[in-house]
């Protein structure tokens, strides 16, 4: 029993490192949720610190807040599920911030949640309107595009959603 | 700085793989030239359900577009399909067409990619039971027909085709198979509805047989094909009646719809109500259920099918889509055939509303729901 609880007490901290240069303490146990993180630790790195040089900081506290969400035992699943939803309503450069960093990191249900929330952000869209959400600038020539439309008419016509929300 | 467009490939991929819904999948691949390599037709899940198009009637003979209508776009758009040109007689299944043209040719016609696929004649069909072979232009002497599988996504799928002679009769046909091979079954009251479900086939007598059967792979060259008798209905309230029957398939289980039509004996008719039962094979008999929770069903002449429609803004809970498929009335109608009776029936109040604005008919093949899927 004295054996259990003493367990229990004993935490092992990590410190990480953001591309800014800040530090975070974090418990070993919620920050290997990272395998990447996990990998270092059983390489023997975790008694330095461990520098994250493609995560930022305001990436990283995000990181950081879900993967304790996701660690800790008194989070229920509501509690969770409501955590996951409005993580996901971050703007979309953040979760792109995120999805990146969550690959970098290797936390596979981060980046799961990311991927999903991308495919979502998309649904019933025309390709412009998902062009001006996430920014990006169309390279395909005239000829392509025509070619594109052409291809599956069914599906670029009529009644779509141009809103960019 | 990161951008959507440098995103590596594995994640565009990750991206892609979720998006489920295929004109979503498709505007996504219209992004830019990096997405497009990600959303590639293997990455996207050939399984997952999408809201069919209504393939509407061909519009001239002369046409080599064919017409189809988008519930989420409420939109036509015209696609090219030559094979489908003239007065052939076409009857969905799994994102297929089998077709049939006015001279008995019969393929399996893949209507977004053009692929089609050559079947033994109607004649060859017709011979097998000892008959002659219809007239130029006879049509409807085939009732259903139905694909265990996409052949998009297996090489090793059947098709099932039921037709009344004396009796129901059927007969299949594999891939590589070189004719027809009749099913020794001969059911005189007739098979109402029949359904593919997990590589069964099951079909419902107009008396209120169920019956099962399977077809072997085609490594086995001449299989035996034995249908079974599941169980006899007796809800003489239901099989009584002269209403259309539908077997569907919802979350594993298997139901049975009733459609009545009101018919003023004059060629016209239009459909009142529907009634949904729950099929219980262990005790034989039907539940009536009131509701079909989140789920919707599309119907039409060759079956019916089932839509989560959760997964869509469009498709409504609870409702169910129905096309004209009164072929007894239709075919000697002399406003132009069939494609009237059409609408979204609501189960919870019995309304029906429209959602074809249009009018599309014809007394070969008139409008019919088909599952999109890619070029």
């Amino acid at each position: 029993m004295a054996e259990a609880s003493s367990s229990i007490t004993e935490k092992f901290f990590l410190t990480l490192k953001s591309s800014d240069g800040d530090e975070f303490v974090l418990e070993e146990s919620i920050a290997i949720q990272s395998i990447t993180i996990k990998n270092m630790v059983e390489d023997g790195c975790s008694s330095s610190v461990i520098p994250l040089s493609k995560v930022d900081t305001e990436t990283l506290i995000k990181v950081i807040e879900y993967m304790k969400m996701h660690s800790s035992t008194s989070s229920n699943e509501e509690e969770i599920e409501n955590f996951d939803k409005k993580f996901v309503s971050n703007s979309i450069n953040t979760i792109l911030n995120i999805l990146e960093a969550a690959n970098f990191l290797d936390i596979n249900n981060l980046l799961e949640l990311c991927a999903e929330a991308v495919a979502n952000r998309i649904k019933n869209k025309t390709p412009e309107a998902v062009r001006k959400i996430f920014n990006i600038t169309s390279d395909f020539t005239p000829e392509e595009e025509a070619e594109i439309r052409n291809e599956t008419p069914w599906a670029f016509e009529g009644n779509l959603d141009h809103s960019l929300d | 700085m990161a951008n959507w467009a440098e995103l590596p490939h594995d994640l565009l991929t990750l991206i892609a793989k979720r998006v489920k819904v295929i004109e979503n999948f498709i505007a996504f691949s219209a992004v830019c030239n990096s997405w497009r390599t990600a959303a590639t037709k293997e990455n996207f899940d050939a399984f997952s359900p999408q809201v069919p198009l209504l393939m509407l009637a061909a519009d001239k003979d002369s046409d080599d577009y064919r017409e189809f209508y988008s519930l989420s776009k409420q939109n036509v758009s015209r696609i090219f399909l030559p094979e489908a040109r003239g007065p052939v007689e076409c009857f969905p299944s799994e994102g297929w067409l089998c077709a049939i043209s006015c001279i008995g040719e019969m393929k399996l016609l893949q209507p977004f990619s053009r692929i089609s696929i050559q079947l033994p004649s109607l004649k060859a069909l017709l011979s097998l039971h000892g008959e002659e072979a219809p007239k130029e232009g006879e049509w409807h002497c085939i009732d259903k027909a139905v694909l265990s599988a996409s052949p998009s996504v297996t090489s090793d799928y059947s098709l099932v085709i039921s037709r009344f002679g004396e009796g129901s009769l059927l007969s299949f046909w594999r891939p590589g198979d070189l004719n027809w091979t009749n099913i020794n079954f001969k059911k005189f009251d007739g098979i109402s509805t029949m359904v593919c479900c997990k590589g069964q086939f099951y079909a419902l007598t107009f008396g209120g047989e169920v019956w099962v059967f399977d077809i072997a792979c085609r490594s086995i060259s001449k299989p035996i094909v034995e249908p079974r008798i599941l169980a006899r209905l007796r809800d003489d309230d239901v099989f009584h009646n002269p209403v259309h029957f539908y077997l569907v398939e919802i979350s594993d289980a298997l139901f049975i719809l009733t459609r009545f039509l009101h018919s003023n004996g004059l060629g016209c008719y239009h459909t009142v109500k529907f009634n949904v039962y729950e099929l219980d094979l262990t005790k034989a008999k039907l539940n009536k259920v009131s509701t079909l929770g989140n789920s919707a069903i599309c119907l039409g002449r060759n079956g019916a099918s089932s839509i989560d429609s959760s997964a869509f803004t469009i498709v409504k809970p609870n409702q169910i889509y129905f096309t004209d498929d009164g072929v007894d009335e239709y075919k000697y109608c002399e406003g132009g055939g069939g494609g009237r009776d059409m609408g979204a029936y609501h189960l919870d109040d019995g309304s029906i509303e429209s959602f074809y604005p249009g009018l599309s008919l014809s007394p070969i093949c008139p409008p019919t729901w088909v599952k999109p899927s890619f070029s």
